[in-house]
């Protein structure tokens, strides 16, 4: 049962790092106006956005985290809104949010069993060097570049016992 | 009488394009945060159209909707949602609440309008003002 489940929740990891890695580039061309290009995941330079987002299903819990620098969530701020808002912090943590947020529906959306998403991206201004917070289960990350700057995303899936 | 439409959005990007998207249009707007929010606004604003978030702290869109329903008065409010969540589930749920249509984040800012124009009438302000200037006015 136990081997079922953690096959499970790899299958689900898969599935969710399949739509994530097509929707994410979808959503930062479609709603914000960058293109994109892969690249492997490293820690950005500088003081960083990560926004996390809880996703449930029937038999699994999984969070998926976006991580953008500073840099880049003032340019998703300026491609939305232009300069009239200014960069404060709470505008830049929104927005990475709600990129955090789109993402995740849209993964929530291709999911098969359904999955919902638990809460309002939950959003923290990071040092350089830390990690998106951990739950026990199985893990995917990636890397791309947009305007320079390198920008990551994290999944983790971890099975629900009954 | 000029239109009033109302965003429920717990993300503030989300409230400040919408208003810039309104920006040029004959039209009042005004925000809130969050499904209790949302109620409230409404009791106050009396909007013509309401685009409602679905995932909010507090309380969610189809929660507010559901409450809404109940008052005579915005039984048939119309009401647009816009949502990164587009499971079957939500949108079934949306359309037993007489949801009039269904917009899924990211969103284009031409086709969010024309949605918005379906449903009630958008002017721009500069052809109301040029409608203004060229009404005669009466002297006596």
């Amino acid at each position: 049962m136990n081997r079922l489940a953690a096959l499970n929740a790899e299958l689900t990891l898969k599935a969710w790092a399949t739509a994530a890695v097509a929707v994410l580039p979808e959503i930062l061309k479609a709603q914000f106006g960058l293109t994109v290009t892969s690249g492997t995941r490293r820690v950005p330079a500088g003081s960083c956005w990560l926004a996390t987002v809880t996703l449930q299903g029937a038999d699994v819990t999984g969070r998926v985290s976006v991580e953008l620098p500073e840099g880049l969530a003032q340019c998703l701020s300026l491609q939305l809104l232009g300069t009239e808002h200014g960069y404060d912090d709470h505008l830049l943590a929104d927005v990475t949010g709600e990129l955090c947020n789109m993402v995740a529906g849209r993964i929530a959306a291709t999911s098969i069993p359904p999955v919902s998403i638990l809460n309002a991206p939950v959003v923290h201004k990071t040092s350089p060097a830390s990690v998106a917070p951990s739950i026990n289960g199985m893990r995917f990350e990636r890397g791309w570049t947009c305007e320079t700057f390198d920008l990551s995303l994290a999944l983790q899936v971890q099975e629900l016992v009954p | 009488m000029i239109p009033r439409i109302l965003s429920v959005d717990d993300s503030k990007t989300i409230r400040l394009i919408l208003a810039r998207l309104l920006r040029p249009f004959v039209c009042e707007f005004a925000e809130a945060a969050d499904g209790e929010e949302g109620l409230a606004k409404v009791a106050e604003f009396q909007p013509s159209l309401i685009i409602l978030d679905h995932n909010m702290p507090n309380m969610d869109g189809l929660t507010m909707l559901q409450h809404l329903r109940v008052i005579p008065q915005f039984k048939r409010t119309p009401v647009i949602m816009l949502s990164a969540e587009s499971g079957p589930s939500n949108i079934a749920a949306a359309a037993r609440l007489g949801v009039r249509d269904y917009v899924t984040k990211p969103f284009s800012d031409d086709v969010l309008i024309g949605k918005i124009g379906r449903i009630i009438k958008l002017v721009p302000r500069e052809e109301a003002s040029a409608a203004a200037a060229d009404t005669p006015t009466s002297s006596t």
